[in-house]
């Protein structure tokens, strides 16, 4: 599959948000997908970033 | 639920607990090849634009009629989802991954609240008032209809709701 653009957020199959009652982190991954919308330039364009691994880093995905 | 179906259960837990494997799996699967991506670009600012969800986490109403899980080849038809739902109007038909934290919280396959935030901090202009929602398990022969013919249908009613970005969350 090549969709215009995609973000891979490094969760497991069944969490393209992450994990459940976790909203900010939840609302973070959208704010994301919303700015490679518009950063990205090319076609096919596969973002990989480990969305999980920077949450469990203790980035402040629990604050807006 | 019967033993095919127990199976299929069985290896989406499986799934999930040990990424790898579903990688490896991945890797060997044939779906569709697509040599190019359909590309349109924004033409206005995120906070004027209306968005809408697709989900493929198999997430419909409760009064809806669930996905069929009796086929082998997948059920290729969607539902939409009004956007007013509660999450406790909402459920998932799918056996092919884990859902076990998405029916906690149904918003980390169809972020159907989160986009209400968004919105009511005016970072998107609004919330299309349907989303849509497949399960994402379609093989041969109905991957053809999904592809001809209902995937096409949602994207039709995608453009005549002036939607402006469309958000798909794979499951």
């Amino acid at each position: 599959m090549r969709p215009p653009r995609a973000l891979h957020p490094g969760f497991s199959l069944g969490h393209p948000l992450g994990f459940p009652n976790r909203p900010h982190l939840q609302i973070k991954v959208l704010r994301l997908l919303l700015n490679y919308l518009v950063t990205i330039d090319t076609p096919g364009t596969l973002i990989e970033r480990d969305i999980s691994i920077e949450a469990d880093n203790g980035l402040s995905y629990e604050q807006d | 639920m019967g033993l095919r179906q127990k199976k299929d259960r069985a290896l989406a837990t499986l799934y999930a607990r040990y990424p790898s494997v579903f990688h490896l799996w991945s890797r060997r699967f044939s779906s569709v090849t697509h040599t190019g991506s359909p590309w349109s670009r924004l033409g206005k600012d995120i906070s004027q634009c209306r968005l809408a969800l697709i989900t493929t986490g198999g997430v419909h109403l409760k009064t809806q009629v669930p996905f069929d899980m009796n086929d082998r080849a997948g059920d290729p038809s969607f539902r939409e989802i009004p956007a007013a739902s509660a999450l406790s109007d909402l459920t998932i038909t799918h056996n092919y991954y884990d859902h076990t934290d998405a029916d906690k919280d149904i918003n980390i396959v169809l972020p159907i609240d989160r986009v209400e935030v968004l919105r009511d901090k005016g970072e998107i202009g609004s919330v299309n008032f349907r989303h849509f929602s497949f399960m994402g398990h379609i093989k041969p022969p109905h991957r053809d209809m999904l592809v001809q013919e209902t995937a096409p249908r949602v994207a039709e009613n995608l453009i005549a709701d002036g939607v402006d970005v469309a958000i798909l969350t794979p499951a």
